[in-house]
């Protein structure tokens, strides 16, 4: 009897747990295949309309471009530059280190809207408000930490001793860095990628300070579509990114179990 | 290229207040296969490390074949080293670990093909040339290893503690191949250990160490034979020690008073001033017994007999022992038959093959 009161409870918690994470998606996707141009829970009519809606309304598509080439620009310098100091603190003495790794993490405790205002001003100043290059700059300083952090955890797990095996074999620094040390930081640098681009495409709240009309990312457009219409697209279009986001995972996922699968082929044969 | 000699000048160091090497002398010959021997933390690590340029010496000097390297990176000297856990290079296949030093070094690729393929044969792992470090097992990553380390034809070959990742018979084997490889190459080798055994069996020389200090310098037989101090004495090989203290000199032999009555042994064999306390060492294997009823030199009542295969170890109670027995050994099967737990036994050894130090 005890048991099984407390086998229902729990099996009660679990449900009320999913059914908590997953109510916001379920209730927003049927939202969307509503009919009529206000949002109606449950909707009386069903149609396709919205999808069609959001795909075809230009600030979104416009919106979406702009956010693939921030993430794109954004990915590759925060891990080139990220990776590089990554290394230089994990493996060069000098004074200052600490000062220089707390600098380039320090914008995990500044609020991303006073790093946003910031970036405005100074844009202002040299009248760049409007360039791309503006938003991607404050997506960089924005992911640098944690891309620093994926480095560095890739860093540390590298054994010393093979740099020093590189060494006593003849290899300089550099040629111990292009050989060696690069080449084993690859899974570092990719999860790091991954998190740049992830960060950068979701970021909201200092890209609406430093974005302008023509440079305004999907967040953004979506934000600002909504202070206008009350409509359903904006469901619609968070059905389709759910189910972008889905396959992508899926994607990562499985290109990751292949890469153990073909490891584990190699190492039978 | 030539193998060459390494001079180590009053080089120590020092981290911090700790002093990891205190400055020490030592000359590694052309050629010669040098062990530095120590328990864990007495600074082999650090010496070698100071022979390969990965530790820079607080002071002093390190020279190859008559050069000055104290101040040369890694990379400029002309070393190949081995490391405890093989330090091979993951992301590449076992041809390709092997030509790394080559590719530095930027031959012809057709000849630096040539050269793995032979390194591949003297190795055994021709079969292995495509497949990654993870796929082979620990004897195999290990020739692979040694095989990278000396394709480069270096002027000295570093080990440190290459077989204490192995178990026990692949160590044997491996033992034997590196000795193999060091005589045929000739290559000035200098290998790190905490394994007697394994110091007494492949060197040429062996440099005792502890805490920071080089002991002894001397050939295995030197070192096991006539070892300089009571460290050196107890930790190579087995021995018995027996408290005692030095009451008189004469005539050339030392007296030292034991628990088991006097010792004498030549007045030579025991570095100690009159009245000092000291123990005397002896070796299993050169206590004999005496036939019942016959003086002996030390007298106990059995208390374990060991099968050891080829030999018995026999545990003799003696209260004037450190840790209270004498152990002694007897490859004689009706010897070791006599030597029967709880039986009375008396024991005998040759003076000349006993050695007294200074209590520690
Ligand atoms: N980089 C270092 N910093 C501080 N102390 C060290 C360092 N390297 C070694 N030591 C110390 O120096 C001593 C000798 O170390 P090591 O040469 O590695 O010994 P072994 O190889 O004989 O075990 C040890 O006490 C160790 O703690
Ligand atoms: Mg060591």
């Amino acid at each position: 009897m005890r048991l099984n009161f407390h086998s229902i409870a729990f099996w009660l918690l679990v449900s009320l747990l999913i059914g908590f994470v997953l109510l916001p998606a379920v209730v927003t996707a049927i939202v969307a295949f509503n009919a009529g141009a206000v949002i109606t829970f449950p909707p009386k009519d069903w149609s396709l309309r919205w999808f069609e809606r959001a795909l075809t309304y230009r600030d979104f598509q416009r919106g979406l471009w702009n956010s693939v080439i921030v993430m794109l620009w954004t990915s590759v310098f925060a891990v080139s530059i990220g990776g590089a100091f990554a290394w230089v603190i994990d493996r060069c003495d000098f004074p200052g280190k600490r000062l220089l790794e707390g600098l380039l993490t320090s914008s995990l405790l500044i609020p991303s809207f006073t790093i946003g205002i910031g970036f405005l001003i100074l844009a202002n100043q040299v009248a760049m408000n409007r360039s791309f290059a503006v938003v991607i700059v404050t997506h960089v300083i924005l992911v640098l930490p944690f891309v620093m952090r994926a480095v560095f955890v890739s860093l540390r797990s590298i054994d010393p001793s093979l740099e020093r095996a590189a060494a006593s074999l003849g290899a300089g620094p550099w040629a111990v860095l292009r050989t060696i040390t690069l080449p084993l930081m690859v899974p570092g640098l990719f999860s790091g990628l991954l998190f740049a681009a992830i960060l950068s495409f979701n970021e909201f709240t200092a890209t609406l300070f430093v974005s302008a009309q023509a440079t305004q990312t999907l967040p953004v457009a979506m934000y600002n579509y909504v202070r206008e219409y009350a409509d359903p697209s904006m469901a619609a279009l968070s059905v389709m990114f759910f189910v972008m986001i889905t396959v992508v995972l899926a994607l990562t996922n499985w290109l990751m179990d292949l890469g153990r699968i073909l490891a584990i082929k190699s190492q039978d044969h | 290229m030539q193998s060459a000699s390494v001079d180590i000048v009053q080089a120590g160091k020092t981290f911090g207040s700790h002093i990891a090497l205190a400055p020490i002398d030592m000359e590694i010959r052309q050629g010669e296969f040098m062990t530095l021997l120590g328990p864990s933390g007495c600074g082999k690590s650090t010496l070698l490390n100071m022979i390969a340029g990965f530790v820079t010496p607080s002071s002093g000097a390190i020279r190859m074949a008559g050069a000055d390297v104290t101040r040369l990176p890694p990379y400029r000297r002309k070393i190949g080293m081995v490391f405890q856990n093989y330090a091979l290079f993951p992301h590449m296949t076992v041809a390709d670990n092997l030509a790394y030093g080559l590719k530095m070094q930027k031959l012809p690729k057709a000849e630096i093909r040539a050269q793995v393929a032979r390194t591949l044969e003297v190795i055994k792992l021709t079969k292995f040339a495509d497949r990654h470090p993870r796929q082979l097992s620990g004897g195999q990553q290990q020739r692979v290893a040694i095989g990278r380390a000396v394709i480069t034809n270096p002027q000295v070959l570093l080990l440190d503690e290459p077989l204490s990742a192995l178990d026990k018979n692949l160590r044997g084997s491996m033992q034997v191949e590196i000795k193999e490889i060091q005589q045929r190459l000739g290559i000035t080798t200098v290998f790190v250990t905490h394994d007697q055994a394994e110091a007494l069996s492949m060197s040429d020389r062996i440099a005792v160490m502890s805490e920071g200090r080089v002991r002894q310098v001397g050939t295995p037989d030197e070192v096991y034979e006539r070892p300089s101090d009571g460290f050196v004495a107890s930790f190579l090989g087995d021995v018995t020690r027996i408290f005692g203290r030095l009451t008189e000199i004469r005539g050339g032999a030392a007296v030292i008073l034991t628990e088991a009555g006097p010792l004498r042994l030549p007045e030579a064999q025991a570095d100690l001033v009159l009245g000092q306390d000291c123990e005397v060492f002896i070796r299993p294997e050169h206590l004999t017994l005496v036939p019942d009823g016959q003086p002996a030199m030390l007298r106990g009542t059995v208390a374990m007999r060991i099968y050891q295969g080829g030999h018995f170890d026999i545990l003799v109670d003696h209260p004037g022992a450190v840790g209270g027995h004498i152990l002694l050994r007897l490859t004689d099967r009706e010897q070791a038959a006599q030597a029967e737990p709880g039986r009375q036994i008396g024991l005998h050894c040759d003076p000349k093959n006993l050695r007294a130090f200074p209590s520690a």
